[in-house]
């Protein structure tokens, strides 16, 4: 359970409202001009003049001014004398104005302006808006997001143009300045105004590190079409060289997409090699219709330490593949099938990994009107390869058919299941002293009962009332023992046997191995809930035990196991700002734990937290972990936000990532201190880069904020700060389903 | 020791019809969720006119977040967020929106990268049959 | 052609009085004014003719009183309100009380509004706050083949 972090600044920071002038009239504008006026003198065809709180109405703009008049012959409309104009994106004051109906242009002059729903707001010598308001050039004009006296920071520039539906801004000679003292001089800059994707960081970001030295970052955006546009960064590191970001995304009908490519052409730092580094990845989604869905996302990268010295914000410094995978599936109303090329890109000298080109995969659910129960076919066809000459490739036909009959009451629930398991492999390239075979069969009926029971009970805790639950819940399970050294191993793994874990109805992950079962889980589950039905209290106990002799446990070649690890979890969430949760797999026989994580959250005033949490694993690919880390988040002063994580690794003895953020962020702006000291993966790449890297990547780094761009948008910095320590989310899954 | 075989329904009276729909028609959760509300005998209609209660589906989103990291640097354990979002409108109120995450531990391991993505979308499947449960406990708390 | 004041006037309506003593006639009830392309429709109109002068000023009350003439480029001119003042010698008409005036290409409503013949200016203004509204169709608008005017408003 985390807890939702998010400052959300901007609403301390009102944004002048300027009431619409139209609605304020009552009148309806359209093609015509519709003037309101105390005096109104007309020559026909020739000039029109009205004096007196003049309002003129035209389409979507808005004018009030003292005087103002309308040359027929010319189509041409001046006013002067304290002038507000108005249109749907902008407040303009202005000293005068013109409108030349016949080239549809606009212009006012010694004006300052207000932008539409954004605290974007300045002055400017000139406003030009031309086309029916697309676009709005200022000339000789300032900008800035600030409202005090003087603007904490502010831009000047000779021209600045804002397109509207380009939702960004461009700059020509910017010269910026924070409080009052110029620090910066952009020649051309472009800057995002409305859109949520770029999070309205000011630009250059400027950081040091000890892996790249110093590092500017200033990106462009290019609205290439109405539905393509493109953001460049160069992205200069001064022991390194200079870095070209470019992301391209389209959106055509129902197809969108985007695709990444990141390229340095020398790295200096490399001293034994000067071949190009690069990273690209290619996304697409697709609908073709309702049923039919397709996604591709493919990632190819130049060498294995890519990640490690350049960084991505595709990938966490520290992963340890990348995916490459394409898909098709198609959607009927009881039944679906997926067609999936799946690849993979591994960072470092990992074994190389098989992959299925294709999977194809349906499944179909067939119910019964006179007869509740279901009838579930699910059916596979793979075909492993892998690129090392030395392992066997294989065709897979599955076929899973069977009857799930539910039966859910309040009280009590028992789904029985009754499969059968079809497997024919045709297997190539055996070495010869293998056990595996060229054509086998394998049949395995599968039989699964699985129940519980549900008890409630009103009780008084802590002086207030409570109804508790009791779950308990049983589940048999039955494979008859199989021999299946025959089949090789392409995707089949045992998975974990957490609490979640007990009522599966499998030991592996893939299909190359069934386990025989002939085992009882057991658990129980005990709620405690508010009369609003809010779960303060769960703990859960549970394990399963193997009635078939002479289990062997997978990871344990020598114990003969009878029963699984107890697997047991705690949820407590009693009082509003404290909240601790902790789940264990304790192995009885051994008398040790396998694996077990504990969170202890803090919650006070308006979302400050600190978290505490250790994590132990005893076995986790033949490495025994154990991390404690601390993660708190403080408003320390009425504008300054610290936000701290620091990981632990006991085991190691050592410190695996420290971060510090310092962010002081007022309405307008905001800059930001990080520190950032993380693990490097030592990945002893399979090419011949062997570069001396330092254990450990530590970066210090500064970044402007410029806030009240998009006043929808509050900009979650506490969010955006803990999401860039390697800890970070990272979404590299796509739910095509 | 007080405990008795829980007697009442889990969904209120009102919600024993409900017009159900989902930004994703096909997708595995919505097929779920609907499967068990049927289960509890609920009865989904397609339309709805303004008297019976909707219940909308909306986008579901798997992030992953890492949890450890072997000696050699490179992530061990990844934690799998799983975030379901649905809503409710009772007619007669306001619309009423919910939002939860399911959190999976998930060891990976380079070497076998094929059978542990096998692996997370096994994961994933528990993990949506959870949230369809999650869902009908969390109907019973619903205020009408 | 322009629009001459000298022309024959004609009056025509159900009733009529007369008030030596201030040289004031009357005219009542579907009184009709016409000179040439001009006419002008009331319920009652008074006539008082000036003692210097001899000039006659024409005050037309009705609810609304109406008013139309061509112009010199043949466009049509519309004019209604409570009262309408008319005085061919000063070749002006002057019109108050939710007065409206419609001539091609535009349309303007105020408290008070005065048109002159000669100049064909209209000049239009509002009393205490109540605004003046005035609508000026776009350019294009105006090249649209003249809209009959239904008379009787």
């Amino acid at each position: 359970q985390n807890i939702e972090i998010n400052t959300n600044i901007t609403s301390q920071c009102p944004i002048p409202f300027y009431a619409n002038i139209a609605n304020e009239t009552g009148k309806q504008a359209d093609e015509s001009f519709t003037i309101l006026s105390s005096t109104s003198s007309i020559k026909k065809g020739k000039f029109a003049k009205f004096t007196g709180g003049v309002t003129l109405l035209n389409q979507d703009k808005s004018i009030v001014a003292d005087e103002l008049s309308v040359n027929r012959s010319t189509s041409s409309v001046d006013a002067n004398g304290d002038i507000h104009f108005q249109n749907k994106g902008i407040d303009i004051f202005a000293e005068s104005l013109i409108i030349n109906q016949q080239k549809k242009s606009t212009s006012l002059t010694s004006t300052s302006y207000q932008l539409n729903g954004s605290a974007g707001h300045g002055s400017a010598k000139e406003i030009n808006i031309d086309g029916n308001s697309k676009t709005l050039s200022f000339i000789d004009s300032s900008f800035t997001t600030c409202y005090d006296p003087v603007p904490d920071w502010q831009m000047r520039a000779s021209e600045i143009t804002i397109s509207s539906d380009k939702k960004s801004l461009e700059a020509y000679n910017a010269r910026f300045s924070l409080f009052d003292v110029p620090i910066l001089y952009i020649p051309y800059l472009t800057m995002p105004i409305s859109d949520d994707r770029q999070s309205g960081f000011l630009y250059p970001k400027i950081s040091t590190s000890n892996s790249s030295g110093l590092e500017v970052e200033t990106p462009y955006y290019v609205n290439i079409s109405e539905n393509m546009d493109a953001t460049i960064t160069p992205r200069y590191m001064s022991e390194r060289g200079t870095q070209l970001i470019t992301e391209f995304r389209y959106l055509q009908g129902l197809q969108s997409g985007q695709v990444d490519i990141e390229y340095l052409n020398k790295d200096k730092k490399l001293t034994n090699n000067d071949d190009s580094r690069y990273l690209a990845r290619f996304q697409h989604i697709g609908t073709f219709s309702e049923r039919f869905r397709a996604h591709v996302d493919y990632t190819t990268i130049s060498d294995d330490n890519y990640l490690v010295d350049l960084g991505s914000s595709q990938f966490n410094s520290n992963d340890a593949y990348l995916y490459q995978v394409g898909e098709l599936a198609y959607f009927a109303d009881n039944w679906q099938t997926t067609l999936k090329m799946q690849d993979f890109e591994l960072l470092g000298n990992h074994q190389q990994s098989y992959k299925t080109l294709p999977q194809i995969e349906a499944s179909r659910q067939q119910t019964f009107d006179d007869f509740d129960g279901l009838f579930d076919i699910y059916a596979e066809f793979s075909s492993f390869d892998t690129s090392d000459k030395t392992k066997p490739t294989a065709q897979r036909y599955h076929v899973e058919a069977g009857l799930l009959y539910p039966m859910v009451t309040p009280a009590w629930f028992l789904n029985s299941e009754l499969k059968v398991l079809q497997t024919n492999y045709s297997q190539q390239n055996i070495s010869n002293n293998s056990l595996l075979e060229k054509n086998i069969s394998r049949t395995l009926p599968k039989v699964r009962l699985h129940g519980g029971v549900n008890f409630d009970r009103n009780i008084a805790l802590f002086n207030s009332d409570y109804n508790q639950t009791l779950e308990p819940q049983l589940q048999y399970l039955y494979i008859p023992e199989k021999e299946q050294n025959n089949i090789g191993i392409y995707d089949t793994t045992n998975l974990q046997d957490d609490y979640n874990g007990l009522f599966r109805d499998r030991r592996f992950s893939g299909i190359d191995r069934i386990a025989q079962a002939n085992q009882i889980s057991w658990g129980v589950t005990s709620r405690l809930l508010t009369e609003e039905n809010n779960e303060v209290l769960r703990f859960s106990l549970g394990r399963i035990v193997y009635l078939n002799d002479g289990k062997i446990d997978d990871t344990d070649q020598d114990a003969l196991v009878d029963k699984s690890a107890l697997a047991a979890d705690i949820f407590v969430n009693l009082s509003r700002n404290w909240q601790f949760s902790s789940d264990i797999q304790y192995n009885t026989d051994l008398g040790v734990t396998n694996k077990s994580q504990t969170t202890l959250d803090y919650l006070f005033s308006n979302n400050q937290t600190i978290q505490l949490n250790h994590r132990y694993a005893r076995d986790v690919s033949g490495e025994s972990l154990e991390q404690m880390s601390l993660a708190t988040n403080v408003k320390i002063a009425q504008r300054w936000q610290l936000v701290g994580r620091f990981t632990q690794d006991l085991q190691g003895k050592r410190s695996i990532e420290s971060y510090a953020g310092l962010e002081y962020s007022s309405c307008c702006w905001g800059i930001r201190f990080t520190y950032h000291r993380n693990i490097n993966s030592k990945i002893d790449d399979a090419g011949n880069i062997d570069e001396n890297r330092d254990a450990f990547d530590s970066s210090f780094n500064i970044q402007f904020v410029y806030n009240g761009i998009n006043s929808n948008k509050s900009s979650n910095s506490v969010g955006d700060m803990f999401n860039s320590s390697i800890f970070g989310y990272k979404r590299p899954y796509f739910l095509n389903n | 020791c007080g405990f008795q075989l829980r007697g009442n329904y889990l969904l209120a009276p009102e919600l024993q019809t409900i017009a159900f729909s989902s930004v994703d028609q096909y997708g595995e959760l919505t097929r779920l969720v609907k499967q068990h509300l049927t289960i509890n005998d609920v009865n989904l209609v397609q339309k709805s006119d303004d008297k019976i209660p909707q219940m909308r589906m909306l986008q579901d989103n798997l992030d992953r977040r890492t949890l450890s990291v072997f000696p050699n640097g490179q992530v061990a354990e990844y934690e799998l967020i799983y975030t379901v979002r649905y809503q409710i409108l009772i007619p007669g109120q306001d619309i009423q929106n919910f939002r939860f995450e399911l959190n999976r531990d998930y060891q990976d391991d380079p070497d076998i990268a094929l059978a542990k993505s096998r692996e997370l979308s096994l994961m994933l499947r528990e993990m949506r049959k959870e949230a369809a449960n999650k869902i009908l406990r969390d109907m019973a708390s619903i205020q009408l | 052609e322009k629009f001459n004041v000298e022309q024959e006037i004609k009056i025509s309506s159900s009733r009529q009085a007369a008030d030596l003593k201030n040289k004031i006639f009357s005219y009542i009830d579907n009184v009709i004014i016409a000179q040439g392309t001009l006419t002008i429709h009331a319920e009652l109109v008074q006539v008082i003719t000036e003692d210097k002068s001899d000039n006659k000023i024409y005050i037309a009350k009705g609810s609304p009183a109406t008013f139309e003439q061509t112009l010199q480029d043949g466009s049509p001119i519309n004019l209604q309100a409570n009262e309408i003042r008319y005085e061919p010698s000063m070749n002006t008409v002057v019109i108050s009380g939710n007065a409206l005036l419609r001539q091609e290409g535009s349309e303007v409503s105020g408290s008070k509004i005065t048109y002159n013949f000669d100049t064909e200016y209209v000049n239009a203004e509002s009393l205490d706050n109540a605004k003046v509204e005035t609508v000026l169709q776009p350019k294009n608008k105006t090249e649209l083949p003249k809209k009959s005017k239904d008379k009787q408003e």
